[in-house]
């Protein structure tokens, strides 16, 4: 057999693993949330911010290959979505190294009961992320031929790469409603 | 998201003549790359093969992948010099959006020295261009950045 690879989204403390094609942020902890929790918009106009649960993606690695390795993830440019004037998806970024999240770093998703925390906020932010510098980055500054390093470690045997943490900044000026589909794309080598 | 199609295999040919093939012909078992590449010997020739109809056929039996067979002059070579180091390798790239097809590029080139030589086609049989090949090793984008730092001193 050659890698049987798939994407899959962590959660809750444990945590669980589950195979992705077609990830919703919102406002819970839920890989699989459908119309349910969405990220409220806040009020008073631009200016004003509200956050999603941040989500973790890793790839999954099964079945048997030589070597995997280079694992990327990037976007074509532009998030069309109608998230407001300050409005940003972001990836989690380290200062140097590899940009992805470590199976072992992993920290559940959480909120304040209406949005959920900054990855980056001092004191509820993702303990991998929050000490960086920012620790994290518009998505859209990573597009092909310009990727987000997540992981350069190479992969010899069945388990999960390093992972991408991503979160939805929304603006009080954000229009109501479900946004159209991005599609963010994962690259990796295989021999 | 659909599983990519298996579309090329690869083919070595040692500097002493001995081949080795990524299935084998008659079983379609497949081989390692890890397993297959002897340290000892010196890779004088690469290949990224299509399949035929017939040896899709074997290894869709013995292996459960879904091939696809694209015409035979899509063959990709690779001559690497005694002191190249190959490059072949599997590109994939995996969208996250419901219905949207993975892409697989197949790489084949060789490094020497400062230099890399690198060309491709996706798993429908599409032929990169240089620049595209290019951007796919590392190792040249890193090259890129040196001279241009060198150039703004």
């Amino acid at each position: 057999m050659a890698a049987t690879v798939t994407v899959v989204e962590a959660n809750g403390a444990g945590p669980s693993y589950n195979t992705v094609t077609s990830p919703r942020l919102c406002v819970a902890d839920s890989y699989n949330p459908g119309l349910d929790d969405p990220i409220p918009i806040p009020s008073g106009g631009a200016g004003n911010y509200a956050y999603s649960f941040w989500k973790h993606f890793f790839l999954n690695l099964a079945d048997s290959f030589t070597r995997i390795n280079n694992v990327k993830f990037y976007c074509d440019g532009t998030i069309g979505w109608n998230f407001g004037t300050g409005g940003v998806l972001y990836v989690g970024v380290r200062d140097s190294g590899d940009n992805g999240c470590p199976e072992g770093s992993y920290e559940q998703a959480a909120g304040d009961g209406t949005d959920g925390y900054s990855m980056v906020d001092g004191t509820n932010g993702h303990d991998y992320y929050k000490g960086q510098s920012p620790g994290e980055a518009n998505i859209e500054d990573y597009t092909d031929g310009s990727e987000l390093e997540v992981d350069t470690t190479n992969h010899e045997s069945a388990e999960r790469t390093y992972g991408v943490v991503l979160q939805l900044k929304i603006d009080g000026d954000s229009t109501l409603g479900v946004q159209t589909d991005e599609t963010l794309t994962w690259e990796y080598d295989e021999i | 998201m659909l599983d990519t199609l298996l579309s090329f295999f690869w083919i070595l040919e040692y500097q002493d003549g001995s081949t080795i093939c990524q299935f084998d012909r008659l079983s379609g078992r497949e081989t390692l790359f890890s397993k297959a590449k002897d340290p000892q010997k010196t890779v004088r020739r690469a290949v990224w093969m299509p399949f035929s109809v017939p040896f899709a056929q074997v290894v869709r039996r013995q292996c459960g992948y879904h091939v696809c067979c694209l015409p035979t002059e899509m063959m990709m070579v690779c001559e690497v010099p005694p002191d190249g180091e190959l490059i072949l390798r599997k590109r994939h790239r995996i969208p996250m959006r419901e219905g949207t097809e993975r892409r697989c590029l197949y790489l084949l080139g060789y490094s020497r020295g400062d230099e890399a030589h690198i060309t491709g086609r996706d798993n429908r049989g599409l032929m990169l261009t240089p620049q595209e090949a290019a951007r796919m090793i590392p190792s040249v984008e890193k090259m890129s950045a040196k001279a241009l730092l060198e150039e703004t001193d």
